[in-house]
């Protein structure tokens, strides 16, 4: 078959579907890692971690907030129009959910929402979130720290805490464990990043326990992917391995840009 | 059943057997995702055409779906160039092959895109009718183009011209009926769809116009987009195009056909001529000029 195939066939209920192509055209879409969230440090993080990595992806930010670093559109994250432009304007890898507490709830539904979708997305969360399970389903990754709440809000609270402002804003667990630069943020993105390319096969995943980063482990300036915890259905994650190395591995597997 | 009105020339396409028509939101898998069950059947294909399991008109006429792609998230706009040749293929074929059908006076290819536009479900998708009596809009313009020389021929769109490309304007319309609204216009005169006009080119156009769209609003636009054609003969004083009506006035408002609109078919736009030239204009002339 090619491109110009045309071809008639049977429904099992008598009606006849005609096909044309054989859907082997490529996807014209660019393939891009979403974050949702376009503050400008949050960005300029994952920009610098992508950096490091061979094959790095394309970064589109969708926030409501800034809006001055996003690089495609701009929008409500929780807008499903929004989301729906971004899947058609591209080939989504992952797409990483980080938020504050008060956003908790409508950002975990446009999770919920997105995840059934089929698009592969990390949440990254301090922890399970209470008054979440009514709408966090048991099929997303928490990509969390248990001894670092400092995840809480990466998009507001570790700049705040950085540059020492607002503090009357920012969670008081955060305040307590502060996240210690925004460098770590970037790990945390890219070491998501590559447990929803790792886990891909599987469409979803299953809240549990899960990858730990563990700045101490890192060289610096080097991301390092410090798997303690099994994750249901990606058990296959290589333990200790810098997350250049992972994402080299899973572009050489045929998986990558 | 094909119901007229007693005080109108119009008609209205009564049938109660749409009222159970699946929805995106039921729950189980999409039906227009290849699979065991699905409409679409199992493929490998580009683009697949079936009949509606719920069409609007009982007795003679036709109602066909159009699916782009067997990727859920595949829109129209952002099809590839070698798969929105396969699109082109189908519906040029799909249109010629519906109006040649007895018992079909006028072909009408479509999409509503975004739920609150009528798309039931989420899945991209275009629809082919084949009305079995005029649609009342066409047969209004019929009456003006029978009645003297092509308007469209006629229109050097000054000041509403967005976009050229060989063959093809792109235009807003003086009197629109929705905001943004536009018009792809092929130059050469011809009543319906055909080899010479519809080109896979028209098509580029038509994704263009739609990511000029979506790029003006920042999100994807609710929009239908239909082919306005004269199927009935080989010889006719109408000159076919393709509307785009958005359903968007910018700032997240939306238009909706409302009192004035329903009650006396009387459109109320918000948005001007000039505005739709000035800010679709360049993102249109940039999408377009893509490869």
């Amino acid at each position: 078959m090619n491109a110009r195939a045309h071809r008639r066939v049977a429904r099992a209920d008598g009606q006849v579907v005609e096909y044309f192509g054989d859907g082997a055209e490529p996807d014209a879409r660019a393939s891009v890692l979403v974050v949702a969230g376009d503050d400008e440090e949050v960005v300029d993080a994952v920009r610098r971690i992508l950096c490091d990595l061979p094959a790095g992806l394309p970064v589109v930010a969708v926030g409501s907030r800034s809006g001055s670093v996003n690089l495609d559109l701009r929008g409500d994250p929780l807008d499903p129009d929004v989301w729906a432009l971004v899947r058609a304007r591209h080939h989504v890898d992952a797409c990483l959910l980080v938020n504050t507490d008060e956003e908790a709830p409508p950002n975990l539904r446009a999770a919920r929402r997105t995840a059934r979708e089929g698009t592969p997305m990390v949440v990254g969360w301090p922890e399970r979130p209470s008054g979440a399970a009514d709408v966090f389903p048991e099929d997303l990754l928490i990509l969390a720290h248990p001894g670092r709440p400092g995840l809480i809000g990466l998009s507001d609270a570790a700049t705040w805490i950085e540059r020492r402002e607002h503090l009357d804003r920012v969670p008081p667990r955060a305040r307590r464990r502060p996240f210690a630069h925004v460098d770590d943020v970037a790990r945390a993105y890219a070491a998501a990043l590559v447990a929803a390319r790792a886990s891909r096969a599987s469409g979803m995943w299953t809240v549990g326990p899960c990858p730990i980063w563990d700045p101490s482990d890192a060289p610096p300036g080097r991301g390092f992917f410090h798997p303690r915890a099994t994750i249901p259905g990606s058990e296959a994650l290589p333990a200790g391995r810098s997350v250049s190395a992972l994402w080299g591995s899973i572009c050489q597997e045929g998986d990558g840009t | 059943m094909i119901a007229r009105e007693s005080v109108a020339p119009e008609w209205v396409s009564v049938g109660e057997n749409r009222q159970v028509r699946p929805l995106s939101s039921d729950s189980g898998p999409c039906l227009f995702c290849p699979g065991p069950g699905a409409e679409v059947g199992e493929g490998p294909f580009s683009v697949a055409v079936f009949p509606n399991r719920f069409p609007p008109f009982s007795g003679p006429g036709a109602a066909e779906v159009v699916v782009y792609s067997p990727r859920h998230d595949d829109d129209l706009g952002y099809l590839a160039p070698r798969h929105s040749e396969s699109l082109h293929r189908a519906l040029l074929q799909r249109s010629d092959a519906l109006r040649e059908r007895r018992g079909v006076e006028q072909v009408f290819v479509f999409e509503n895109r975004g739920p609150r536009v009528g798309a039931s479900m989420a899945h991209p998708h275009g629809q082919i009718y084949g009305y079995p009596v005029m649609a009342p809009r066409l047969t209004r313009e019929l009456s003006r183009f029978e009645a003297g020389a092509c308007p469209l021929c006629g229109d050097d769109a000054e000041g509403r011209l967005l976009f050229a490309v060989p063959g093809w304007r792109v235009l807003a319309p003086p009197a629109p009926r929705m905001p943004y609204e536009l018009w792809l216009v092929p130059d050469v005169h011809r009543a319906r769809l055909d080899p010479e006009t519809f080109t896979p080119a028209a098509v580029r156009l038509l994704q263009a116009a739609i990511r000029a769209l979506d790029s003006r609003f920042q999100h994807r636009t609710e929009l239908t987009w239909g082919v306005y054609q004269d199927t009935r003969e080989d010889v006719s004083a109408y000159h076919w195009r393709i509307d785009i009506l958005p359903y968007e006035r910018g700032g997240g408002r939306f238009k909706y056909l409302a009192g004035s609109e329903l009650q006396m078919d009387a459109f109320l736009c918000d948005v001007a001529p000039c505005t739709t030239v000035a800010e679709v204009g360049p993102l249109l002339r940039a999408e377009g000029s893509r490869p």
